[in-house]
């Protein structure tokens, strides 16, 4: 089977490397672990200091079944709602503007909340496409270096400006990065500004603050090299440490940062700012590895995403000082919006944890005053993550699923990872239509 | 040696899950830990799937191979280990130190550098290349476990390797 040829030492390399890994954990005390295993009891190694929910009681859950029939059991509760503002139509595609960026101290202005979102094709990756409603606004070519590939990280759109991290990857290789850097797109004009530029990986995403500083945070290994770092006159200057994640409100007043990754056992601490009159605040969620996902539009609230195992997600008071869930939204799932000030829409479709299973379902918009369901959009979706619309419409990605047929009496439906994603954009009646389709990503 | 066959051939439930276990668990963990690319996750999520196949041992044990059904588990919790957690740092030595974890100096030799560059392929080579080598090296077997066709593991083999062979040769320069 093997392609052994006598110019081609990867091969032999490889084979053998695999024997010398199995062999290396030959000193495992094997019967120990199959004890463990009938037991039901924590692997003795369970250490890695991301796994410090009862994993392993969640995963208790049964494997489950889907028939290609049984999957599509979403019900679908439409109801419009006439009384918001339509959404203002967007000019059709516009060519990429080309600029070379140039490192920049002087920092474009925070406007109002806009309506558009940014996707990116796996395909041309140098380019963003900033998009409204029902299409493409703009798309602006960030200028890569010639020899690598740009994978964007993370773009936020704050009024006028984009704020964009973007790691620059040898090609084909996304994960072997070069370097990473911060950039600004003005989509008024189309300038293109580079305002950091590290070696490595670190840079993960940006935003400006209503202060007019500029904001970044940093990954790495260690607590020390996890930071959130201020951008000034084109000094980079560390503000905390142990960073592991950070979101700004679309206006930039309000400020969220999160401490995770702290020691096993101790809760993720988060502290939010009112950036305009300094005021602060601090909570504590006993939930691992929780980050800042997305504030309502008058800060009032805060989504705050579990960025590890079953992808929930929950709303906050960030000001109250408690980490505890809004009641009505126990059980979100991750990637939820607001749609307005206390009206925020959370999708029901899932991937099965470890089972990798599809689990179509709805964006259901929740009222976070009365608790209740104000609408349910969509039938049967199953996607890459949607964007709210202040009209009360989403754009979505939706992601194709396959039955698979794991043998001849188990199957199950998976998400058709090679096939090409459409976005679609949904009203709140319910109606449908496709915006663009290809190899894209929400960003 | 096809442990799974030798495994199938064992009489009884809970006797033939125990030989399965022991005949699976190093190749299983190694599977993981290339793909996790982390020892200790890799040993978690390894002993996770375990857990699972002995959960559903009645029914996956009268599968024509256990052992995919297993090892495909541990793709799936490998691929949500990379979904929900953030990327880690891609330089190679710093992959290595991961992949090696608590190996003593004085145990097997191992090519750290090498598992520590697959880390650093798409996931799709990477999960095709561990699969491959740590598996049972059957392209029919790999095809069924990633739910592709065969051909397209023939091609995330292909540019697995020659992207192996730009790493490898760029960390050495």
């Amino acid at each position: 089977m093997t392609n052994m040829n006598d110019n081609d030492s990867i091969e032999a390399r490889l084979a053998e490397a695999a024997e010398q890994l199995v062999a290396s954990f030959s000193h495992l005390d094997t019967e120990a672990e199959l004890r463990a295993v009938r037991d039901g009891s924590p692997p003795a190694t369970w250490s890695y200091e991301h796994h410090r929910r009862p994993r392993w009681v969640a995963a208790a859950a049964a494997v489950v079944l889907l028939g290609g029939a049984a999957a599509a059991a979403a019900v679908a509760m439409r109801s419009g709602n006439d009384s918001t503002p339509s959404v203002s139509p967007t000019p059709d595609s516009t060519p990429a503007v080309p600029t070379t960026p140039v490192p920049d101290t002087t920092m474009p202005g925070v406007g109002a909340p806009s309506d558009v979102f940014v996707t990116v094709s796996l395909s041309n990756s140098a380019v963003i496409e900033v998009r409204g409603a029902t299409g493409v606004a703009a798309s602006f070519d960030l200028s890569c270096p010639q020899d690598l590939d740009c994978v964007v990280q993370s773009a936020r759109v704050m009024g006028d400006t984009i704020w964009v991290a973007i790691h620059d990857t040898q090609p084909g290789l996304p994960d072997a990065v070069a370097g990473s850097r911060v950039v600004s797109v003005t989509r008024s004009t189309g300038a293109v500004a580079e305002h950091l530029s590290l070696d490595g990986s670190a840079v993960r995403s940006a935003g400006l603050g209503a202060n007019g500083v500029l904001y970044a945070h940093l990954d790495g290994q260690t607590p020390a090299e996890r930071q959130l770092v201020a951008i000034e006159d084109g000094e980079v200057r560390e503000l905390e440490i142990g960073v592991s994640g950070f979101r700004l409100s679309d206006d930039g007043r309000f400020l969220a940062v999160a401490f995770s990754n702290p020691p096993a056992g101790e809760p993720s601490r988060f502290e939010v700012t009112n950036l305009v009159d300094q005021t602060t605040n601090e909570f504590q969620t006993p939930s691992i590895n929780a980050g800042p996902a997305a504030w309502s539009p008058d800060g009032r609230y805060l989504i705050v995403d579990e960025q590890w195992e079953d992808q929930t997600a929950w709303v906050v008071d960030p000001w109250s000082g408690s980490a505890d869930p809004i009641p009505a939204t126990v059980g979100f799932l991750d990637g939820a919006c607001f749609m307005s000030n206390d009206v925020v829409a959370h999708r029901t479709w899932n991937l099965g944890y470890g089972q990798g299973d599809a689990q179509p379902g709805v964006i259901r918009l929740t009222s976070l005053g009365t608790g209740s369901t104000v609408a349910e959009i969509g039938d049967d979706l199953f996607g890459d993550g949607f964007r709210c619309h202040p009209d009360g419409s989403v754009s979505y990605l939706r992601r194709p699923v396959v039955e698979v047929q794991l043998s001849e009496d188990f199957s199950q439906l998976e998400p058709d990872d090679d096939a090409p994603v459409e976005l679609v954009h949904l009203t709140p009646d319910g109606t449908a239509s496709v915006t663009a389709s290809g190899d894209l990503r929400l960003v | 040696m096809d442990m799974i066959e030798h495994v199938r051939t064992a009489s009884g439930g809970d006797r033939s899950f125990d030989a399965f276990f022991r005949a699976e668990h190093h190749r299983l963990a190694a599977l993981a830990t290339v793909l996790c690319g982390d020892r200790e996750t890799g040993r978690d999520v390894a002993q996770e799937a375990l857990t699972r196949t002995f959960r559903e041992w009645d029914r996956v044990s009268r599968l024509e191979r256990p052992g995919g059904w297993t090892r495909r588990v541990v793709v799936n919790l490998a691929r949500d280990h990379g979904r929900h957690l953030a990327v880690q740092s891609r330089r190679l030595p710093e992959l290595a130190n991961r992949i090696a974890g608590d190996c003593a100096a004085d145990d097997a030799p191992l090519d750290a550098e090498m598992w520590a560059a697959v880390a650093m392929l798409p996931a799709r080579q990477r999960t095709a290349i561990a699969l491959f080598y740590i598996g049972d090296r059957s392209i029919s077997d790999v095809a069924a476990v990633m739910a592709v066709h065969e051909g397209t593991v023939k091609t995330s083999l292909h540019k697995a390797r020659s992207h192996l062979r730009r790493l490898l040769s760029e960390d050495t320069e």
